[in-house]
C-alpha cells in the first residue's frame, strides 16, 4: 500500500516537474537564438570594419535601357541598347572623383563609347565645391540632371535638349557649385569657365552664290580652345518653397568654325582652317513645382551666334569636283537655336502607373531642321528606379519632306 | 591706358573666379554642426524629388549612401549640411529593425517632460505632416480609419521605439523617428498626441 502511494506522489511529481522544465527549455531557446542573432549582427560589423578604408570608399553606380520603337514611316525595331556606369570615388569628406561612360550599339551592330563627363570635386567648404575637368553643362536643368533614362519621364528627349539643339551639353575647364539658405528658402548656383563651343558650316549653293552658314553650335566639352578665348557662364536656382524651384541660367564666349561640311551636315566633309571667331551666348530659364503626385516641368534655352569673322579657307584638295564657289569665306549665315518644353507627370496614387504629357519645340536658323515634338505616355514603376515606358510621340518638321511622323516608343530603363 | 574688349571680358572672368575662391577660401571648410535624421527625412524628400523618384534607403549600403549623397550634393547644389543631415536619415533608415531583439515596450513609464504635441512638432511633422496625412510618399495616414492607429499601444510604441517600415513604403522610420534623444516617455506622449489629434 505504502509502495502503490510512493508511486502515486513520483507521478505527480514528475507530472508538475515536466512542464517547468519544458518552460526552462523554452527559455534556453529563446536565449540562444537571441545570443546567435546578437553574434552574428557583431559578425557582420567586425567584417563591416575590416573590410572598409575609412579614407577612400569606391561606388560604381549608373543606369541602362533598351528602347524599341515603331513610327508610321519605318519599321518597328529594337533601336537602342546603353549601359551608362557612373564611378564614384571619394577621399575622407572633401574629395570625389566622378565619371560616366557611355556604352551604347550602333545601327550597324558596332559599339559606341562616349565620356560624358569626369571630374575631380573638391567640397571647399558648406556651401561651395570646386568641380575640375569635363562636366555636363550647368545651363538649365534637363541636360545636367534629367537626361538619364531612368529619370526622364519619356523615352526621348525633349526637342532641342538633345545632341544637336539649343542646349549646351558639356564643358571642359573649372566650376564652382553649391547651395545656400536664404532665411527658410533655399538657393544654388554653378559657376564656369571652361574652354566653350565650336562650330559646324556647311557650304551651300543659294541661288547661284555659294555662302557659309553656321549648323552647328558642338557644345559637348573639348579638350582644345581654337579661339583662346574662355567661355564663362552658369545657373542660379532659388526655392522659396518646399516643392518649387526657378532657375535662370547665361553663358557668353566665342566660338569658332573647326568643322565644315559640303552641302549639309550628311555631305563630305572639308578640310579647313579657320581664324575668325563668333560671339557665342546663351541663357535659359526653367521651373519645377511638384504637389503631391502631380509633377510640373519647363524650361527655355535660346543659343545665339552673333557677330563675327568666318575666316575659312577651304584646301582645294578636299572640294567636290564641280564645286565653283571661293575657298575663303570671310563671313558667314549666324542665327538663334531656340528650344522649350512643358510637361506634367502625375503619380496615380496607390498604384504603380504615372502618366506624363510633354510638349516641346525646337527652332533653328535652318527651314527643314524645325520641328515640334508632344508625347503622351504611361509609365510603369516596378520599383522607383525600374520603369517601363509606353509613349505615343508626335513630331511635325516645319518642312513638307519630313513632314509628320508618328512613333510609337518603348523603354525599360533602370538606375543602379 | 586702353584695354581691349576681349581683355575685359577676361578681367571680368578672372575677378568672379577670384571672389568665389576668396569666398571659398576665407569660410571654414566643414563645419562640424550635428547631423539631424529628422531634419534630414523632410531634406531627402524635398531634394530628391526634384529630379527623380525617391529610392528606398535600403537600397545601398551606409558607405555606398556617403558617396551617393556626395554625387547628390553636387548635382542639386545641396549645402554640407543638407546633405549630412540627409545621409544621416538615410543610414538611420538604412538600419533594419531587428524584430527578434527588439526590447519589448512597457507602456507604464513615468511622464516626459515634454508635451506629445511638442515632440511631434519637432520630431514627426516633417514626415507625418501637420495633418497626420503624411508628407512624404510611403507615409501612413493617421486619420485613416483602417490605418496604422487600429494597432494597440503596445505595438505602435514597439514600432515607434524601434522603427519600422508600414508594407510598400520606400522608406522606414527609424528608431524614434531618427531623434534618439527622445525617451520612451517621449515616444509614450507622442503617441498620446497623435491619437488624440488625429484618430477616429
Amino acid at each position: 500500500m505504502k509502495k502503490a502511494k510512493l508511486k502515486v506522489h513520483l507521478m505527480a511529481l514528475t507530472a508538475a516537474i515536466l512542464p517547468v522544465a519544458a518552460y526552462a527549455d523554452n527559455e534556453d531557446d529563446n536565449l540562444r537564438e537571441q545570443v546567435d542573432a546578437l553574434q552574428k549582427q557583431v559578425e557582420r560589423l567586425e567584417n563591416a570594419a575590416a573590410t572598409r578604408n575609412t579614407d577612400s570608399s569606391f561606388h560604381m553606380a549608373g543606369y541602362g535601357s533598351v528602347e524599341y520603337a515603331d513610327s508610321d514611316s519605318g519599321v518597328g525595331a529594337f533601336n537602342k541598347v546603353m549601359v551608362a556606369p557612373i564611378i564614384h570615388y571619394t577621399y575622407q569628406d572633401w574629395l570625389m572623383f566622378e565619371t560616366e561612360f557611355e556604352l551604347s550599339n550602333t545601327a550597324d551592330g558596332g559599339t559606341e563609347l562616349a565620356l560624358e563627363y569626369a571630374s575631380v570635386d573638391l567640397f571647399l567648404n558648406d556651401s561651395v565645391a570646386l568641380v575640375a575637368g569635363k562636366f555636363l553643362s550647368p545651363i538649365g536643368q534637363f541636360r545636367q540632371n534629367l537626361h538619364p533614362s531612368w529619370i526622364n519621364k519619356a523615352v526621348s528627349a525633349p526637342a532641342g535638349f538633345g545632341h544637336g539643339g539649343a542646349a549646351p551639353l558639356s564643358e571642359t575647364g573649372l566650376q564652382l557649385r553649391g547651395g545656400f539658405p536664404v532665411g527658410e528658402m533655399r538657393a544654388n548656383y554653378a559657376f564656369y569657365i571652361g574652354n566653350g563651343p565650336t562650330l559646324a558650316a556647311v557650304v551651300e549653293q543659294h541661288e547661284g552664290d555659294y555662302e557659309l552658314a553656321i549648323e552647328e553650335v558642338e557644345t559637348e566639352g573639348r579638350t582644345n580652345d581654337p579661339d583662346g578665348k574662355k567661355s564663362f557662364g552658369g545657373r542660379f536656382g532659388f526655392l522659396p518653397f518646399s516643392g518649387l524651384e526657378i532657375g535662370i541660367s547665361a553663358a557668353k564666349g566665342k566660338a569658332t568654325v573647326t568643322d565644315a561640311f559640303a552641302g549639309g551636315h550628311d555631305g563630305p566633309e572639308l578640310d579647313i582652317e579657320s581664324s575668325g571667331e563668333f560671339d557665342y551666348d546663351a541663357i535659359g530659364a526653367d521651373f519645377r513645382y511638384g504637389w503631391k503626385n502631380l509633377e510640373l516641368r519647363g524650361e527655355y534655352i535660346k543659343t545665339e551666334i552673333g557677330e563675327g569673322s568666318a575666316g575659312v579657307a577651304l584646301h582645294s584638295d578636299d572640294l567636290p569636283e564641280d564645286y565653283l564657289g571661293p575657298s575663303e569665306f570671310d563671313d558667314a549665315e549666324v542665327g538663334e537655336w531656340k528650344a522649350w518644353y512643358l510637361q506634367a507627370a502625375y503619380k496615380i496614387p496607390t498604384t504603380p502607373l504615372e502618366v506624363v504629357i510633354r510638349t516641346s519645340e525646337l527652332q533653328t536658323p535652318h527651314f527643314g531642321e524645325n520641328y515640334s515634338q508632344r508625347t503622351v505616355g504611361l509609365n510603369y514603376l516596378f520599383a522607383p528606379h525600374v520603369i517601363a515606358k509606353f509613349n505615343y510621340e508626335m513630331k511635325d518638321y516645319d518642312s513638307s519632306i519630313a513632314g509628320e511622323q508618328d512613333t510609337v516608343k518603348l523603354q525599360l530603363a533602370y538606375g543602379f | 591706358m586702353n584695354i581691349s574688349k576681349s581683355m575685359k571680358y577676361d578681367l571680368f572672368v578672372a575677378s568672379i573666379a577670384a571672389l568665389f575662391l576668396a569666398v571659398s577660401i576665407i569660410t571654414p571648410t566643414h563645419a562640424k554642426a550635428n547631423n539631424d535624421a529628422v531634419k534630414g527625412a523632410q531634406k531627402w524628400a524635398d531634394n530628391c524629388a526634384r529630379c527623380h523618384n525617391m529610392r528606398d534607403p535600403k537600397e545601398l549600403s551606409d558607405e555606398y549612401w556617403e558617396t551617393t549623397v556626395n554625387h547628390m550634393r553636387i548635382r542639386a547644389g545641396l549645402t554640407g549640411q543638407d546633405a549630412r543631415d540627409i545621409l544621416a536619415f538615410l543610414q538611420a533608415s538604412n538600419t533594419p529593425p531587428e524584430k527578434e531583439i527588439s526590447k519589448p515596450v512597457s507602456i507604464n513609464q513615468i511622464s516626459s517632460k515634454l508635451s506629445g504635441e511638442e515632440v511631434y512638432k519637432s520630431s514627426c511633422i516633417a514626415c507625418h505632416g501637420s495633418d497626420g496625412k503624411g508628407a512624404l510618399p510611403g507615409t501612413p495616414d493617421f486619420t485613416n480609419a483602417k490605418g496604422p492607429l487600429n494597432k494597440n499601444d503596445e505595438e505602435l510604441l514597439s514600432n515607434m521605439i524601434n522603427g519600422f517600415q508600414s508594407p510598400g513604403s520606400p522608406m522606414a522610420m527609424p528608431p524614434r523617428g531618427g531623434n534618439a534623444s527622445l525617451t520612451d516617455a517621449d515616444v509614450k506622449a507622442v503617441l498620446g498626441y497623435i491619437r488624440a489629434t488625429f484618430g477616429k
